[in-house]
């Protein structure tokens, strides 16, 4: 156990809790926001705007890994898991390690499969997500404080241009579209939360940041502010879709392109899709960069290494090379995120979390590190 | 240290080979496009053969570099028509790129005109090609037209670069249903499954005209609305923005003609034991344009008689077109399937499968139009009348 003592404090960045909720934030829409009216739509139709009030209990995983935290200040579950469970709760660990590789090679897949879909069809994907993930591991290298920053300095502004888009569309918006509400009860908006409940489930990433934050009375707070904020957002925009597009939410997998590409005022000021594209690019950049972040993080800490700085580089490459073996195309992918990865999402992000905290209890483990001094 | 710096320099130098390295890949170099590469399509004719097959027109744009323009006049085409044939759109597509130098580039396209022959066989498939390549506009205009698209490309009015373009600018003024993919998808597979598009078609060498609308129920054109009928449409669908019409007065001669400034209509629909209903409200403002009666309108009552009289010719629009729908096309284009949905969600979920074929024709209409005159213009008694009336 000295020996982790040395090793366990590898992030020297500090940074505040309004920084982690903002990051987590992005990290829960970044995706959604564009596609997942789509997956949404298909189940629950009009109601689909609904889905995230469900979707949003998921949330419930940024609340455990707050207790857990509050159990083992100053930890990764990385390094608190083996100390609940010895040499199986280090296996456990492994888990975490691998699972946010694949995460993180999916979301850079799926922000690949976006641009080359529709932007730019003849560049090889693996160029793509090439880029996005040399430039990731750069800010990754540079830290959490790096990330958290651009992360600031980039989607702050980007979310005020989709906000202005979005107020812009209102011409194109047909009120109409939304009834008749809950036509066909509760049911398929249940079933159309699935998709943007796995989204939610992330909030559990919290387990990685909250060791570093500075002001640890008000990271409750701040994170209940975010999954809020994460719930207005994409029911406005999911809305939006409902607003502009109706029964055509469903055919389109990138609902809102499809809507801002309809925005045209006064005759000449059209043909903002390639803006929008621009736009979403620096809020995937934050959450890729912040699922990166935790993968490096989280192998540095499995092998107990001094630094994690000199492993963003090549994680950066076993992510590109996983994101072209994660699946054979964009159906897989999206039929993935509306079915069996609800599964998986909340076995690793609530369920397996919720057991470690409950045999913690039990074994009346605790931290040894003092709360603040990190 | 002396060995430490001398690393950092040789890092620095790796580094920066690397950033000139990428310079040719990072500006999106597979993806470039330059204007001199690409011919800009401004719209796209699909049509089907005789035999069958699909044939494709595109209309090409040619860029005129500002200040040489070449004086306009008797059109000065700068437009190139190439057409091609194939079993599916983008076979046709592809023979087209063959015949040029240039990549075909659908990004500024505004317009999309159907063949009348594909309306009637279907023209779903092409709207799936519209939706599903993202490099086409969904807000694009569709039509339908006489002929073929063909002939609406070459018809170019003068004072206009290319045959869309005046098309466009046609329903930009809202003379006609605008519907654009995004519409039609959405009405395609809407409640009624039923949509309109319009007719375009070539008057002249140099004139081209909208023709009513063609009435689709599922993807199939099985009827098409003259302009009357169009007119009654757009009152009804809440699009009609300004259009003169003439009234008469009983026992007056002359006509008043009065433009339409601000419409809207609402639907009712009532379900009493089995009876299906449905309340038909529209509520117009008029400004008054013309006066060719003696009657002063600047007498209120003369006013209420003008308004009273156009009420009834706008009922009756209303109930021609309504009719036309109900017992020729059977289709429902006037969106009483969603006001039903809307209404009753249940009902709905019985009768949604026999909309079109046996409940909206049975529907029973109640017409209910109120006219308002908000403007009588800006001269008392009619002009060049004596005084003594």
């Amino acid at each position: 156990m000295k020996m982790r003592e040395g090793t366990g404090m590898i992030e020297r960045g500090r940074i505040s809790a309004g920084q982690m909720a903002l990051i987590l934030y992005v990290g829960c829409v970044g995706v959604k926001i564009l596609t997942a009216p789509h997956l949404a739509a298909k189940w629950a139709g009009q109601d689909m705007w609904l889905t995230p009030l469900v979707a949003a209990f998921s949330g419930v995983s940024f609340y455990v890994a707050l207790k857990l935290h509050r159990r083992f200040p100053g930890e990764t579950i990385i390094q608190y898991s083996p100390r609940i469970l010895g040499w199986f709760g280090k296996g456990i660990a492994l888990l975490y390690w691998i699972v946010y590789i694949h995460a993180c090679s999916f979301v850079l897949r799926y922000y690949a499969e976006l641009v080359t879909g529709v932007f730019l069809p003849e560049t090889p994907a693996a160029v793509v997500m090439g880029g996005m993930a040399l430039v990731c591991a750069a800010a990754v290298r540079g830290g959490l404080e790096t990330i958290v920053r651009t992360a600031q300095f980039l989607t702050v502004p980007a979310f005020t241009v989709l906000a202005i888009l979005a107020v812009l569309s209102s011409t194109e918006w047909d009120v109409k579209n939304l009834f008749p509400i809950l036509e066909h009860g509760v049911g398929p908006v249940v079933r159309g939360a699935v998709n943007p409940s796995i989204w939610y489930s992330e909030y559990f990433l919290a387990a990685f940041l909250l060791p570093y934050v500075k002001e640890q009375d008000k990271a409750g707070r701040w994170g209940a502010v975010s999954v809020f904020g994460s719930v207005l957002t994409l029911l406005v925009f999911d809305l939006i879709a409902v607003f502009v597009l109706g029964n055509q939410s469903a055919t389109f997998l990138y609902p809102l392109f499809e809507t801002f590409r309809l925005i045209s005022l006064a005759g000449f000021f059209e043909h903002i899709d390639a803006f929008l594209l621009a736009m979403w690019l620096t809020i995937i950049f934050a959450k890729i960069c912040l699922f990166q972040y935790v993968a490096v993080l989280g192998s540095a800490q499995w092998l107990g290494l001094s630094d994690y700085k000199p492993l963003s580089l090549p994680i950066a490459f076993i992510l590109v090379a996983f994101s072209i073996w994660t699946a054979p195309n964009l159906s897989f992918l999206n039929r993935f995120l509306d079915g069996e990865g609800v599964f998986y999402s909340h076995l690793v992000q609530v369920v397996i979390p919720l057991g470690l905290l409950a045999v913690a209890g039990i074994r009346k483990v605790k931290g040894t590190r003092k709360e603040g001094r990190a | 240290m002396m060995r430490a710096g001398h690393l950092k320099g040789a890092g620095k130098k790796a580094l920066c080979l690397l950033l000139i390295v990428s310079l040719p890949i990072l500006p999106g170099c597979w993806d470039r496009k330059e204007l001199n590469e690409i011919a800009l399509i401004r719209a796209v004719g699909i049509d089907r053969t005789e035999d069958g097959q699909i044939e494709v027109t595109i209309l090409q744009a040619i860029p005129v570099r500002a200040g040489t323009e070449s004086g306009g006049g008797g059109g000065g085409q700068q437009q190139i028509i190439l057409s091609a044939r194939g079993i599916t759109i983008p076979e046709a597509k592809a023979k087209l790129q063959e015949k040029m130098g240039r990549r075909i580039f659908t990004g500024h396209q505004e317009v999309v005109v159907l063949g009348k022959r594909l309306a009637k066989t279907g023209i779903r498939e092409a709207l799936d090609f519209f939706a599903r390549f993202p490099g086409f506009r969904k807000d694009a205009f569709l039509f339908v037209s006489k002929g073929t698209p063909k002939e609406i490309f070459e018809t170019v009015v003068p004072g206009e670069s290319t045959a869309t373009e005046n098309l466009y600018k046609m329903v930009r003024l809202e003379r006609a249903v605008d519907m654009t993919i995004m519409r039609v998808l959405q009405e395609m597979s809407g409640d009624a499954e039923a949509t309109v598009i319009p007719m375009v078609m070539k008057v002249n060498d140099t004139t081209l005209a909208l023709n009513g609308a063609a009435v689709f129920r599922g993807d199939k054109m099985v009827d098409h609305l003259d302009r009357k009928a169009e007119e009654g449409l757009l009152w009804i669908r809440n699009e009609f923005t300004s259009r003169i019409i003439n009234t008469r007065l009983p026992g007056e001669r002359g006509y008043v003609s009065l433009e339409v400034t601000k419409s809207e209509a609402e639907l009712i629909p009532k379900i009493e034991e089995k009876k299906r209903r449905i309340l038909l409200k529209v509520t117009a403002e008029d400004d008054v344009q013309f006066n060719g009666t003696r009657l002063s309108l600047y007498n209120p009552s003369n006013v209420d008689r003008v308004a009273r009289a156009m009420e009834r010719i706008v009922r009756d629009r209303l109930r021609w077109t309504v009719e036309k729908m109900q017992k020729k096309a059977r289709a429902d284009v006037l969106g009483f399937a969603g006001a039903f949905h809307r209404e009753y969600p249940e009902e709905w979920d019985k009768m949604k499968d026999r909309w079109n074929e046996q409940v909206f024709p049975r529907l029973e209409v109640d017409i209910q139009v109120r006219v308002h005159i908000r403007r009588p213009g800006i001269t008392d008694r009619p002009a060049g009348l004596p005084e003594e009336r």
